[in-house]
């Protein structure tokens, strides 16, 4: 059996940017606020059929909207919903060694939910499935709004460990 | 990605989200009038939705899009999708058309909405913070918080300190304030 790469993408990378804060920057609390924007940002956009990703805008359209859904699915929008395990297992991770937070789908999640990232996040022509990217890969970014949003996490979460240096924490 | 690049595609995207929504991106316009009874039955049975969101086919709206000309952006529909946009718009005056005002691009004199504009404002902050082009001798200069927010209102803009120490945070001027030993007077 082939097994699907995980679909992940690292959001900071704090070495390269700040020596002196490094054990006060919290990357718990990054995580959550990341979280934050993945439920109430990211997965509404995925919801209203528009890729979270910059550049990709509207999720291509079902070939034959009426066929599918064909009552398994809500409506035709293609929402990459379908029983909701997918958008369940789209996370934010505090990164095991490096000062990241990742997102995307973990190593922890169901086999299944891994293929289905794949699937949507590349396409698959086999299967009859055009590319809806939904997690960013490689030179991409999220789109213009939820990268905002994450650079005020950042300042945040980084204002905070500045302060805690300062008295000497 | 240019400035304009990225503040062209904010605003596709922003629009993008509001027509999804069945709302209209401009300031004062609210919501979109519902659709006719017999339209919204066929729109339903067609996409599952009987939303007033522009969206049948998909074709119009995956038409939005803008251009970077010279200094200036421009955003439209453009193509053979233009006739239906300016159907929803009613910018032409020649056409009478038979649909409600539905509209998703600002004519002349008007405006995005407030939440649009400063994911605009913010989006120009972040780049000018990201391309300050700041040795380090001028910055060892600086001895005082009310010095360093005084140099970044002159090099970013008039903003507050909270959204100053934003940007900053997220560009190389930080490091170059670490290396000093600055950043306690951000």
């Amino acid at each position: 059996m082939i097994k699907p790469k995980i679909t992940t993408k690292n959001l900071l990378q704090l070495d390269r940017y700040l020596k002196s804060i490094p054990d006060q920057f919290s990357k718990r609390q990054f995580r959550d606020k990341v979280a934050i924007i993945l439920e109430t940002m990211v997965k509404v956009k995925i919801d209203k059929g528009l890729s979270p990703v910059k550049g990709y805008r509207n999720f291509a359209k079902y070939k034959d909207p009426k066929k599918y859904p064909a009552g398994l699915k809500q409506s035709n929008k293609p929402n990459l919903k379908l029983e909701g395990d997918l958008m369940r297992d789209y996370k934010a991770y505090e990164h095991p060694t490096a000062n990241a937070v990742t997102v995307g789908i973990h190593n922890s999640a169901s086999e299944l939910s891994k293929q289905k990232a794949q699937t949507h996040n590349f396409g698959n022509s086999k299967l009859g499935v055009v590319m809806r990217r939904f997690i960013p890969q490689g030179q991409d970014v999220f789109t213009q709004d939820v990268m905002n949003a994450i650079k005020k996490a950042i300042a945040e979460v980084l204002g905070i460990a500045i302060k805690q240096k300062g008295k000497g924490k | 990605m240019t400035l304009l690049n990225d503040i062209g595609e904010a605003l596709v995207e922003q629009t993008l989200s509001y027509v999804a929504d069945a709302k209209s991106p401009i300031d004062g316009l609210g919501k979109f009038k519902g659709l006719s009874k017999d339209y919204k039955k066929l729109k339903l049975e067609e996409t599952g939705s009987g939303d007033a969101n522009l969206d049948l086919t998909g074709s119009m709206i995956s038409s939005i899009d803008y251009k970077v000309i010279g200094d200036k952006l421009e955003i439209g529909v453009y193509g053979q999708d233009a006739a239906k946009a300016d159907g929803h718009n009613q910018f032409s005056n020649g056409t009478k058309s038979n649909l409600p005002l539905r509209r998703f691009l600002p004519a002349e004199g008007q405006e995005y909405t407030s939440q649009i504009k400063n994911i605009i404002d913010d989006t120009i902050r972040f780049y000018k913070a990201e391309n300050l082009n700041v040795t380090e001798k001028k910055l060892s200069e600086i001895e005082t918080k009310s010095e360093l927010y005084d140099f970044l209102r002159l090099e970013i803009g008039d903003y507050s300190r909270a959204k100053l120490k934003q940007a900053v945070l997220n560009s190389e001027l930080s490091a170059m304030l670490d290396d000093l030993d600055m950043l306690d007077l951000l």
